[in-house]
């Protein structure tokens, strides 16, 4: 899915207000770029039509509002990426410096701090012999 | 003239399917017989593969079908030593209803699908990059996300980049900071996720457990790679550890935002537990592993003898099946 300059910044504005309606972003956005209603009307639309936006239709005009929160829609993105390699996320095509999906215990990681920490110090005594 | 052309096509087809079909067999059953082994060494004595050898792996098939292939066709139909033992005399008996045509088909059959599929897969690969892209801020080489999640990989087969979570500079210090910098720029100099792209594709043939394993280790493979890269020194390396660690520490404390369930198999779970520790105790690790040269002698063993019984396994197909 590609998003064009002004629908970026028309899904950034409704993250922030959580809903509007296309006379409300047109307002909105008249204070800092140039655009007419429809413009922003169809940019709204085409939003809508790649399942980002909700809408709900009061009175004469739609009210749209983000189908997901700007956190969620950003990790569901990153899930989506490691996950349409493979089933396994741990060979997805992402090389992430650590498992995107695995939580690890924490005994285990206390386990392995512990042996990291011995290794300094078993380092340490070696520099200071030397 | 089409009926001898179709005719040439399934022969060279059936010569190539074989012994790569024969590769592909024993060297599943071959690694299923050592994985079963492998778990119950302790993780310091496990035997690790090289990248060499995975790629070994992974192109041994499609290696013996192509030298099949051309020792059958270069060396003409019965001069010498080796077209005496690789030689191939059916392709004037074959016919368009044989088992050869429908083996041929078939297997064209998978070979598009896969093409396709990994093809699809690079192009939405590469539009939701960008729409994450978009999403970031570009500071530099970087792209950082903000998320209240953890995050820090390479993503991108064609053109790789690096991601941080906008939040990981005050969550860690400025030497851990740059050490996962440098991890995830040492993937983007090595095209990690295109040589696992590759692998996937090169993999596809194998069965499931199979093809998952090797992926698996290729994914170990390259993170030890780039924790390498990332370190200079003994010293160094420690550090590396201690970040992982320490990452990792972050990440379980904090849950993913999203109601969604992580789809992480039972399988690659136990996996990656012991990829972590694998990766610290390597890290900590003076001494340098030495890569066993057992798997690439077993496999050029197995390969060879793939391509000396092409013929002989057609013979005991023929049994069975119209020819």
């Amino acid at each position: 899915m590609q998003l064009g300059d002004l629908e970026k910044q028309v899904l950034q504005h409704l993250w922030k207000v959580q809903s509007a309606s296309a006379k409300d972003v047109h307002k909105d956005f008249a204070t800092h770029r140039t655009g007419s209603l429809n413009t922003i009307q169809s940019t709204l639309d085409r939003l809508y039509k790649k399942e980002l936006l909700s809408r709900d239709k009061q009175g004469h005009a739609f009210q749209y509002s983000p189908k997901l929160e700007r956190q969620e829609f950003i990790a569901q993105l990153i899930k989506s990426i490691s996950n349409e390699f493979s089933a396994d996320q741990e060979h997805s095509l992402l090389a992430a410096f650590s498992s995107v999906s695995t939580e690890f215990g924490t005994t285990e990681l206390d386990s392995l701090e512990e042996m990291i920490n011995k290794r300094r110090r078993v380092l340490a005594k070696i520099d200071n012999n030397d | 003239m089409i009926e001898t052309f179709i005719t040439h096509f399934q022969e060279g087809f059936i010569v190539f399917l074989l012994p790569f079909i024969l590769t592909l067999i024993t060297l599943s059953c071959g690694l299923i017989v050592w994985q079963k082994q492998r778990l119950k060494m302790t993780a310091t004595s496990r035997l690790k593969f090289s990248e060499n050898t995975l790629w070994l792996f992974a192109l041994s098939p499609w290696g013996a079908g192509m030298l099949a292939l051309g020792v059958v066709n270069y060396s003409g139909p019965a001069h010498g030593l080796i077209a005496g033992v690789i030689h191939w005399h059916a392709s004037h008996l074959s016919s368009l209803l044989s088992w050869h045509s429908l083996s041929a088909l078939v297997f064209s059959i998978f070979l598009v699908k896969y093409l396709l599929r990994y093809s699809v897969l690079l192009i939405a690969d590469y539009k939701k990059i960008n729409l994450l892209k978009q999403l970031s801020t570009k500071d530099g080489d970087v792209y950082h996300i903000e998320s209240d999640v953890n995050h820090a990989f390479c993503a991108g087969v064609i053109r790789p980049h690096c991601f941080l979570s906008s939040n990981l500079k005050y969550q860690l210090s400025k030497k851990e900071y740059d050490i996962v910098l440098r991890h995830e720029q040492a993937h983007v100099d090595r095209y990690d996720p295109l040589r696992k792209w590759l692998m996937g594709m090169l993999t596809a043939f194998f069965p499931l457990t199979v093809a998952r394993l090797i992926q698996l280790n290729m994914s170990l493979v390259c993170e030890q790679a780039a924790d390498g890269m990332a370190s200079n020194n003994n010293h160094d390396k420690i550090d590396v550890a201690a970040t992982l660690v320490k990452f990792s520490k972050l990440k379980a404390s904090k849950k993913s935002s999203t109601k969604q369930s992580p789809i992480t198999s039972d399988f690659s779970l136990a996996f990656d537990h012991d990829a972590l520790r694998q990766r610290v105790l390597c890290l900590l690790d003076d001494k340098e592993t030495k890569n066993s040269t057992i798997p690439p002698i077993v496999i050029t063993i197995i390969v060879s003898t793939s391509i000396i019984l092409v013929d002989s396994s057609h013979h005991l197909i023929d049994s069975f099946l119209l020819h």
